[in-house]
This record gives C-alpha cells, sequence and structure tokens, in this order.
C-alpha cells in the first residue's frame, strides 16, 4: 500500500504528491510512484496542486519516474503547479523536458 | 502421637525445608557466579568491539579529511589581479557536491564555472572534482572552451548519469572577454548568476536548460551581456539560499539577490544565511565566488 495520492483517470496515471517532496520524503515518493508506474499506466500526470514546495532530490525522483515511464512505452508530464514549483521547474529545465499544464485533462491530452 | 515423636516430625519436615533451600541457594550461588563471569566476559568483547570501532572510525574520518583537502586543493587561489575573485565553499556534511574553478583560456578569455553534484558525501565529491578537472584541463573533444552552449553539451554527452552511479550535476559557466568585456555564459538546471553593476542595477543571468546528464543529446543555448569596470558577478549553488526562514517557509531567492547585492563579502551573506537558518549546520552545501571587474 502506498501513502501516495493517486487516481487512474482514462488511461493515465495521476500522481497528486502533498505537501513536499525534498530529501526526507523523495525515497517514499519514489518506491510508490515506481511500483504504480509498474503495475498500472505507462502515461503519468503529476498533478501538483497540493505541492508547496520541491527540492533538488525531489526533482530527481520526478526524473526517474519519468524514465520508468518512457522506458515502459508511456511519459510524463506536469499539472497545475503553483508559482514557487513553476520556479524550481524553471531553472531545472524541467518545464521545458516534460511539459507544464494548467490542468490534469489538459496534461493527459498532451499524451495524444 | 506423643508430644515427642510429633516434634521430631516437625522437626524432620524442617531439616527437609532446610536442605531444599541450601540447594536452591547453592543452585542460585552458581548461576550469580556464572552471570558474573558471562557479564565479564560480554564487556571485554564489548570494549574490544568499541576499540576496534574507533580505530574504523579514526580511520574513516582521516580518510574522509585527506578527501575534503584534496578538494579544496583543487579549488583556485582568489585572483588578485582584475578580475579579483573571492570565494566561500562551506560543505553541509565532510564532503558535498560543490566545486567551482575559473582559468585563462587564452590571453582574452577567461572561463568562470561552479557545478553542484545531486547529493552530498564521497560519491557527489568524486563526480564534482572529475567534472572540475576535466573543465580546468580542457578535455572534452573538438569543444571550443569559449563558447558556453558547446562546453555544456560536451559535458552533457560524456557524464550521462547511467554511467555516473545515476549522478548529475547542475552548473553556471561563463566566459568573460577582456578586450570587448562580453560574458557569455550558459547554465544547466542551476541557480541564475547575479550581475550587480556598477550603477547598481542588478541582473539574474542564466539560460533554460537540463542538469548534466539527465538527459542524453541536449544542446544548451548560451546568453551574453557586457560587462563594465567596477561591476560584480556572483555565482552560486541552490544550497546556499534555500533556507527555512521559518517552518515550511523558504528563503525566496528574489530576497536571497536583494541581500547579496548589498554584502560586502561571502562570509556576510554566509552570517546572514546561517542567521535565518538557526542553530546547525546548513541543509546543504554553501558555495559562492563573487567576480569583481
Amino acid at each position: 500500500m502506498t501513502d501516495l495520492n493517486h487516481e487512474v483517470i482514462g488511461g493515465s496515471l495521476v500522481l497528486k504528491p502533498s505537501r513536499r517532496i525534498d530529501s526526507s520524503t523523495s525515497k517514499a515518493f519514489e518506491d510508490a510512484a515506481s511500483a504504480l508506474v509498474e503495475s498500472g499506466p505507462k502515461k503519468v500526470v503529476i498533478d501538483a496542486s497540493d505541492l508547496d514546495y520541491i527540492s533538488s532530490a525531489g526533482l530527481r525522483v520526478i526524473l526517474t519516474t519519468a524514465k520508468k515511464a518512457k522506458a515502459a512505452g508511456g511519459g510524463l508530464t506536469i499539472a497545475c503547479a503553483s508559482a514557487n514549483v513553476k520556479e524550481v521547474l524553471s531553472v531545472s529545465g524541467f518545464d521545458a523536458i516534460f511539459g507544464l499544464h494548467d490542468s490534469v485533462d489538459a496534461a493527459r491530452a498532451s499524451f495524444g | 502421637m506423643s508430644v515427642s515423636e510429633e516434634l521430631r516430625v516437625q522437626l524432620a519436615t524442617v531439616e527437609d525445608e532446610l536442605s531444599r533451600l541450601k540447594a536452591e541457594f547453592d543452585d542460585l550461588t552458581l548461576l550469580y557466579q556464572a552471570t558474573i563471569e558471562h557479564g565479564e566476559a560480554v564487556e571485554d568483547q564489548l570494549a574490544e568491539s568499541n576499540l576496534e570501532l574507533q580505530q574504523t572510525q579514526k580511520r574513516l574520518s582521516e580518510e574522509l579529511t585527506e578527501a575534503t583537502n584534496y578538494i579544496f586543493s583543487i579549488l583556485p587561489e582568489p585572483r588578485v589581479a582584475a578580475p579579483r575573485t573571492q570565494w566561500l565553499l562551506v560543505p553541509s556534511t565532510e564532503l558535498g557536491g560543490d566545486s567551482f574553478g575559473y582559468h585563462d583560456i587564452d590571453a582574452d578569455h577567461i572561463a568562470f564555472y561552479l557545478l553542484d553534484v545531486c547529493g552530498h558525501g564521497v560519491g557527489a565529491a568524486l563526480l564534482s572534482v572529475t567534472a572540475i578537472n576535466v573543465l580546468r584541463s580542457a578535455a572534452l573533444p573538438n569543444t571550443d572552451f569559449r563558447d558556453p552552449g558547446a562546453v555544456l553539451s560536451s559535458l552533457n554527452d560524456a557524464f550521462p548519469m547511467e554511467r555516473q552511479n545515476n549522478m548529475y550535476f547542475t552548473i553556471w559557466y561563463g566566459v568573460y572577454q577582456r578586450s570587448s568585456g562580453a560574458l557569455r555564459y550558459a547554465s544547466a538546471g542551476h541557480p541564475a548568476s547575479i550581475l550587480c553593476k556598477k550603477e547598481a542595477q542588478v541582473l539574474t543571468l542564466c539560460t533554460p536548460g537540463i542538469a548534466i546528464g539527465m538527459m542524453p543529446e541536449m544542446s544548451y543555448r548560451g546568453g551574453h551581456c557586457v560587462i563594465e569596470p567596477g561591476d560584480r558577478l556572483h555565482l552560486v549553488s541552490d544550497g546556499t539560499f534555500e533556507v527555512e526562514t521559518a517552518p515550511g517557509e523558504m528563503l525566496s531567492f528574489n530576497d536571497f539577490v536583494e541581500r547579496l547585492s548589498r554584502a560586502d563579502s561571502p562570509g556576510e551573506v554566509l552570517e546572514w544565511v546561517r542567521s535565518l537558518n538557526g542553530s546547525g549546520p546548513l541543509p546543504d552545501d554553501f558555495s559562492l565566488l563573487t567576480i569583481d571587474f
């Protein structure tokens, strides 16, 4: 069982981490996300609406999750990031690589 | 039964009870002695293990100190000729993933760079010094080291995370041309450098790009600006400003830039960041390289 909020919407796995992904929570996120991607859909949307802060350790586990999804024939994108989180995603170049969307629906639609 | 017979029986019962108690007492004495002996043996063992642990601890800590000395030994001396430099690097644990450098590429160009390997400890430090040595010795094939975008693309090809124990690093790399005053720069997942113009205007310099090693075949765009005598440039890592000002409240980059632009020296900035962080070590490496043109 995992504490990571998630649901499957129309063939996409929507992960909704809460509050922070930093060095103390990143391992739990990585393990939970990895298990969910393994057993569920490979098109992953990170719904960042409840996320206040993401550290470099958090970016790292988003990347490993994305690589896992991509290797399985899917992909990863990000939706509903707050201004703070958007800033980190933009400095890290993650916005260009994964895409940022205003809603989970728009993110899902980006998979085509 | 006569009174004397009754007494005899009672005496016999008491004698039985006495010998049973004596046997029990003997057993307990033996058990007590055995326990004491065992305790003493355990104590000896513990003392021996403790000694071994202390020796191992001492050896490891000597090796860590040695590694730290090596990292500090490859960091450049502050420049006294223009452009002048001052710097501070304070790892959050014995060994961090931050390092930086600067060197003359040719008579007209000088490169400045600061990088931050994800994570801390020996592994991160090893990659950090490897990357710095590669830059310092210009050891990337077919790369014009005066072209920051090209340098980052070559670094990205040379250090894919899959071949670096899943580690990657962020970097800011800039090249200053003395004759024209042009500064060309590029960054990969790294916080902006802060340019404090002589006339008090403050600019942040960064270009979009993902950290080195995360994704194959990335190209990095460069930016440029003009430096004038009296300008001051600060290169930083994210650990330099990512501290909590209150529980759950992170220091904003803008607030950091505002304070940094008023500071005289890296030491003053470190003192301020430490005062925000409260007691205890900073959560990440603190690195600040200040260049005066």
